[in-house]
């Protein structure tokens, strides 16, 4: 260290700095009430809403923009942003134990036993699954209505319908022309997905030649 | 942190109390006003809190609050439209030490505390950030880059030419 520097150090403590105020966080809501508030009421508004979207043609553009289902946000776009395609285990994040993702998670992970996890820096845990349809990059995060973990776009040629994980559990199914998931960075082009929710965490299942059988097929699999 | 993430507002208050000083004062060196720098921090902890479940809990809180006080305070800056500039000064109190120094040697120290206070408030805008960051604040290179929304190797650079700049400045005086 020379001379200056060890003459800044010790100056430290000799700077009148204004007067460091009293905290007063005032926090915006996303307390436990926001936590806890029934997703089933959230989902059943989403449907709603695109029930509505659907059924009214002059009223899709006006009315279908986005839609939330658990963290993640899908919307509609006219064109897709400029984006490549990229493998499905691009953006995984660091490998991380069981009980790491569980930590993250904040709850039991639902994923495939026997998996090697990944942790994303957002808080998403994925895996890869051998299907017979290839490839498929399963992932899960926490569910809460004010923030959105996974970003996706779609054009018109991407189908987004219903479909029926469990009784009392609907999720979408996109598939048709690939779409666009924005976050988590980078953005790439997604293939087919099956994306649910169980009022804990949003659950996701990407796979370029991936059928809706097979999905919900692995989503059974990852019970409840 | 877990507490936290999952909508405990008191472990989250806990947790930024104990960086918020520092917080404070990196809004402070970047408004350059004292009730900016207090709402640009405030923003800035509420937007922590509304980014929370994004913060990878095996990191350190600090540098990815510094960034985004560091964001805040530069944005409202922007939208003050001017280049506000708190002066860096000495307080009036005397180094501590175990013995007890001679009214001579107190005054020399003080004055040439004042004096490189004086010449490190004197380097340009980037130079006194750098320099206030890493050695007044005592902020580490990731966290100084984290504040002023520089990349680490950038830190170390203007650190080292704002260093040899000081040193000129202070030879000569």
């Amino acid at each position: 260290m020379t001379e200056v520097e060890r003459a800044l150090l010790e100056l430290a403590g000799d700077v009148a700095w204004p007067p460091t105020p009293e905290p007063s966080f005032r926090l915006p809501a996303r307390g436990r009430r926001e936590l806890r508030r029934p997703v089933l009421a959230a989902l059943a508004l989403a449907l709603a809403g695109l029930a509505i979207a659907f059924a009214v043609p002059a009223a899709r553009s006006a009315i279908l923009h986005f839609f939330r289902i658990g963290g993640a946000r899908i919307e509609r776009v006219r064109t897709l942003p400029p984006v490549r395609e990229r493998p499905l285990a691009a953006s995984l994040g660091r490998p991380v134990s069981r009980a790491a993702a569980r930590r993250a998670l904040g709850a039991p992970v639902r994923l495939p036993a026997a998996l090697q996890l990944h942790l994303s820096s957002s808080g998403i845990v994925s895996a890869l699954v051998a299907t017979s349809d290839g490839p498929v990059l399963a992932s899960e995060f926490r569910s809460v209505p004010a923030v959105v973990l996974v970003k996706k776009v779609a054009a018109s040629g991407t189908r987004i319908e219903t479909a029926s994980i469990r009784p009392g559990t609907t999720g979408f199914w996109l598939t048709g022309w690939p779409h666009v998931v924005l976050e988590p960075a980078p953005a790439r082009l997604a293939g087919n997905v099956l994306l649910w929710d169980d009022g804990r965490a949003t659950y996701r299942l990407e796979g370029r030649r991936l059928r809706l059988a097979t999905a919900l097929e692995i989503a059974r699999r990852m019970g409840r | 942190m877990l507490r936290a993430q999952r909508g405990d507002e008191r472990a989250f208050a806990e947790l930024v109390r104990s960086e918020w000083e520092v917080a404070f004062r990196v809004a402070v060196l970047t408004t350059g006003d004292a009730g900016e720098a207090e709402d640009a921090a405030q923003e800035a902890v509420a937007k922590a809190w509304r980014a929370l479940l994004r913060f990878d809990p095996d990191r350190p809180l600090r540098p990815w609050l510094l960034r985004i006080v560091g964001n805040e305070a530069r944005n409202r800056r922007r939208s003050a439209g001017r280049r506000a500039r708190l002066a860096l000064r000495a307080t009036a109190a005397t180094p501590s030490g175990d013995a007890a120094p001679s009214p001579e040697s107190t005054l020399v120290a003080r004055d040439e505390r004042r004096r490189l206070l004086a010449d490190l408030d004197g380097l340009p805008d980037d130079a006194r950030a750098v320099l206030t960051c890493r050695y007044l604040l005592d902020l580490t290179e990731e966290e100084t880059a984290a504040a002023l929304g520089l990349r680490r190797g950038t830190v170390k650079s203007r650190t080292a030419r704002a260093l040899d700049r000081l040193r000129e400045l202070h030879d000569r005086g």
